[in-house]
């Protein structure tokens, strides 16, 4: 894997080009300015590097960026947040999980309230990456307003909503394996629990009968502590706030899993992108010639 | 010795810079490099959102985004990107080269840079089309305005030999390779490109400046010409099988033409790395293809039998089912996904191998090939079936005609039958082309010779092909090069080394027991175009590496080509090199004019011991003193099998 980078050369060729059309400038424009330093602070040249940032700043930023540039910094910024407040939960649950005598209200409370955050903040990115390629209006003929959504946009929204779904299934994994743990212990506590939930556990991938052994031991921990347990009934209820989670935060992995581009298929295929792309732009020229006439 | 990674990271390396939204702009070279080695959502998950085409004049301009470009140093190229950063469209540029860049260019590229938005200039060594990670193309398909001969059969079109090179060198860098080069001698094409590829070598000793290994790797480059056989037969494995009746075009497949294809799946993709499916049957026989793809579709099956009872259930039940679905969503679909792909696909394998009937016919292409069989009758039976299509019945013939090039009235009496049949003269006359410019005095090694059965038996790599059955026995000429080669056979003689100097440590012939030096790396370059049976060869072999104790171990196969034949774009190529020679080419070589004792020709074609004379040496390095006896007795095809025992013993009798 050998690379060779010609940059030094290409900047010292560009440099020596540079300095030699300012020369030619200067002697035309400014010939009485020899020091280097002061005219680059009042005529930015193309030599120094920062100026020339400004002067491209000017000469090309003249548009705005599109909103979808704006959006997508929001939505990175709120998944990084999310990684935040995940950890946290993260916490909290293994806390909870934990035997304990105290009055855990509070604590169940806090869970609670972080989990309908955190819930709230992919639901808000979820919005945000819907919002970047709005959905094709009922225009008519449908495939009419195709070709003016910007690829770049529609990328990004593909991009977005991958890191979003891959975000979105690690946590919900992570509550499932909170929830086994909890109705872990009703099995045992209650004895209650039908087969059904045994059944799914069975099912499950080999990772989870890793965390089944973990959540077997820290039962048999809790079975003598807390063999009659007024708060069932507390349990339950928080039992069924994890499932709408679980079950929520599904259907918003179905939602997105329309955007995301499928791996192996023809569409994950570069060469078929661009040649997509070029097609279009033919179809594109073709009507407004078509127009025109 | 992986090209496919290799080239994977060459991309992910310069899509991971500058971390902010780019494009990425290539040229009609890089697209199907890049395409190969990575994907759509690869390329995403970089925050390429946009991907074009540098000599897209119509791009918007987004000074938001920063440029990545992967293109090749050629004109076209270059123009396009002056023109680009004359008016910037993107912020900043960070330009990466397929090959080594010349100083004019990097200076016609600075002095068009007035705005200075270039920040990187480099040179990523991916100049080839990674297929496996053991095979690679450089996607030259000849045609009349991209020629792969000169004038005539033994020079190179330059432009061809220039891209080869780079080719060749690409290779070697992104793989940190500085070889020794053998070639092969009959071949004046395979030397003048060893001769031009050692020169790219020395004369950037900067870049090869790699670490030595004790036993240098080798670059071995052969002619397509001395193996005109495997590319015209039918293929029956699953990789070879959909490029020889559909086509695969940089790891893609256009179903297009299947009937009754659902419309996601008229176009489909096929590569291993993004198919799981297809990477653990890409070597599969068609057989036992069928019977993974049973299973698989059954384990697909049973999967959405589970889905199908949850949703019908109760809905305690279905929700933990459903959760239980979401949470392998992707993968279920995934899977849904593919079994739907290779059921289509084999589905239309399917469908060609009965119209064309190919399982008759393709026991009689392997009889041909291998020397098994009542040929000239099945060929006859062949070529008068009306049921057959033209193209078909030519590549028999062509077999047969190599195989028999001596038996001018058969072959005559084949092609008297071809025009009766209908097949027009610009096809027959292909009969001749193949003779002429793949025949048996342009071949530098007996072809076949190697197929009979005390050969076989001989073979170290025998049993290499698992389960054999009757379509599949032919072993390309390649694996018995290859063969000799781990043995410290390979006869400097027939593959002599570019530098004289290291041959006195591979020297051919070694002593029993003597110490034979293997080279640990081999890359095997094909003039005018490998194949996937040959591909599939290289990566039993290297399958075969892996394990201890077997001739090949510790030895890996790297093959390549200016690009991979099927039959069709094989008789393509033939055709369009004829109408750049001299009119002769469609005329009998003139050897086969002088017949005599076709007979006893016939008989020995196999192993071209006897007349040899006109066609010079090497051609026919068969052992001088099998011949008397061989001419007293050699007149029936059993024959063969004693010349086999003869030539056996005399290759015994020959080792020092």
């Amino acid at each position: 894997m050998s690379t060779r980078s010609r940059t030094l050369l290409f900047i010292s060729y560009r440099d020596s080009k540079a300095r030699a059309t300012k020369y030619s400038r200067r002697s035309s424009y400014v010939p009485q300015l020899d020091d280097d330093s002061e005219s680059a602070a009042l005529i930015p040249g193309p030599s120094s590097p920062s100026t020339s940032q400004q002067h491209l700043a000017i000469n090309l930023d003249v548009a705005l960026p599109p909103r979808w540039v704006d959006t997508s910094d929001r939505v990175e910024g709120l998944l990084v947040q999310l990684q935040g407040k995940i950890a946290q939960l993260d916490k909290l649950h293994a806390k909870h999980v934990l035997p304990g005598f105290a009055d855990r209200t509070q604590e169940e409370r806090d869970i609670d309230a972080l989990t309908a955050d955190i819930t709230r903040d992919f639901r808000a990115c979820h919005k945000l990456v819907h919002s970047i390629v709005p959905p094709p209006t009922t225009s008519y003929p449908p495939g009419k307003d195709a070709p003016n959504t910007d690829p770049a946009a529609r990328n990004l929204q593909r991009a977005l909503a991958a890191k979003l779904q891959d975000a979105s299934a690690a946590f919900r994994k992570k509550q499932r394996v909170y929830m086994d743990k909890l109705t872990g212990h009703a099995t045992k506590n209650a004895d209650l629990l039908v087969a059904s939930g045994a059944v799914s556990l069975r099912g499950s991938e080999s990772a989870q009968a890793v965390e089944e052994d973990v959540q077997m031991s820290a039962q048999t921990l809790q079975t003598q502590t807390r063999s009659t347990d007024p708060s069932l009934t507390a349990r339950s209820a928080e039992l069924a706030h994890l499932a709408q989670s679980i079950s929520g935060l599904a259907d918003l992995f179905k939602d997105l899993s329309s955007l995301v581009v499928e791996q192996g298929t023809i569409l994950d295929s570069v060469e078929y992108n661009i040649e997509m792309a070029a097609s279009e732009l033919k179809e594109a020229e073709g009507e407004l010639k078509v127009a025109q006439r | 010795m992986d090209v496919v990674k290799a080239v994977e990271t060459y991309i992910t390396k310069m899509v991971s810079v500058p971390s902010a939204m780019k494009v990425l702009l290539l040229d009609s070279h890089t697209t199907p490099i890049v395409s190969l080695a990575s994907t759509q959502s690869t390329l995403l998950s970089h925050q390429v959102y946009l991907t074009d085409r540098i000599d897209n004049m119509k791009r918007d301009r987004m000074a938001h985004l920063k440029c990545v470009c992967f293109l090749r140093a050629s004109e076209e190229s270059l123009g396009a990107l002056a023109a680009e950063l004359r008016e910037p469209k993107y912020g900043e540029y960070y330009l990466y080269f397929s090959n080594i860049l010349s100083k004019a260019a990097i200076e016609r590229l600075a002095d068009v840079d007035e705005y200075e938005v270039v920040r990187e200039v480099q040179e990523y060594f991916a100049d080839y089309a990674p297929l496996l990670p053991s095979l690679f193309s450089l996607n030259h398909y000849p045609n009349a305005t991209r020629p792969l001969y000169g004038a005539n059969v033994d020079t190179w079109d330059p432009l061809a030999l220039m891209q080869s090179v780079q080719g060749i060198t690409a290779v070697l860098l992104s793989l940190k390779k500085k070889p020794v080069i053998r070639y092969e001698r009959m071949s004046a094409m395979a030397r003048k490109l060893a001769i031009e590829v050692n020169h790219v070598i020395n004369s950037e000793t900067a870049l090869f400046d790699f670490r030595l290994s004790q036993v240098p790797p080798l670059l071995l480059i052969v002619d397509r010409r001395n193996d005109p056989v495997t590319p015209l037969l039918s293929q029956w494995t699953y990789q070879a099988m959909v490029h020889e009746l559909i086509g695969i075009q940089n790891g893609r497949v256009d179903l297009s033409q299947a009937p009754d294809v659902r419309p996601e799946l008229k176009e489909i993709t096929l590569t291993p790395s993004t198919d799981p499916f297809f990477a653990s049957n890409y070597m599969a026989t068609f057989g036992d293809l069928g019977q993974t793809l049973k299973n698989y579709v059954e384990s697909y099956q049973s999967r959405s039998q589970t889905i199908a009872l949850a949703s019908a259930g109760n809905s305690l039940a279905s929700i933990s089912d459903m959760k239980r679905f979401i949470e392998e969503y992707p993968e279920f679909r995934k899977l849904g996904g593919n079994v739907s792909k290779h059921v289509a696909l084999v589905g239309e394998l399917s469908r060609l191998v009965a119209k064309q009937r190919l399982l008759e016919t393709g026991e009689v292409e392997q009889g041909l090939a291998t020397g098994i069989g009542q040929d000239f009758k099945n060929v006859q039976a062949l070529v008068s079936d009306p049921g057959l299509g033209f193209a078909y019945k030519i590549r028999v013939v062509m077999l047969y005609a190599l195989r028999y090039q001596r038996s001018t009235a058969n072959i005559n009496t084949l092609v008297a039958s071809l025009t009766a049949q209908g097949v027009p003269a610009e096809m027959t006359r292909l009969i001749n082309v193949v003779l002429n410019i793949a025949g048996a005095d342009q071949r530098q090694d007996d072809l076949f010779s190697n197929e009979t059965i005390f050969a076989k038996g001989r073979s170290a790599l025998k049993g290499l092909k698992g389960v054999e059955n009757v379509y599949t026995q032919h072993a390309p000429h390649l694996s018995q090069t290859l063969e000799h080669l781990m043995k410290g056979r390979l006869k400097d003689t027939s593959y002599p080394f570019l530098d004289a100097q290291p041959a006195a440590s591979t020297s051919g012939t070694s002593t029993p027991g003597g110490i034979v030096q293997k080279p640990q790396d081999v890359i095997i370059f094909v003039i005018g175009g490998t194949t996937y049976e040959e591909a599939r060869t290289i990566a039993l072999l290297n399958e075969e590496g892996t394990m201890a104790g077997t001739s090949a171990s510790g030895t890996r196969f790297l093959l390549g080509g200016t690009c991979v034949h099927n039959s069709g774009t094989f008789l393509q190529m033939l055709d369009d090199a004829a109408g750049q020679f001299p009119s002769s080419v469609y005329q009998p070589p003139r050897e086969t004019n002088a017949n005599g004792g076709t007979g006893l020709s016939v008989q020995l074609g196999g192993i071209n011991v006897t007349v040899g004379g006109a066609a010079g040496t090497g051609v026919y390095r068969s052992p001088e003193g099998a011949q008397p006896a061989v001419q007293v007795d050699g007149i029936r095809d059993g024959m063969r099998n004693l010349l086999g025992r003869v030539k056996q013993g005399v290759d015994r009798i020959g080792l020092p």
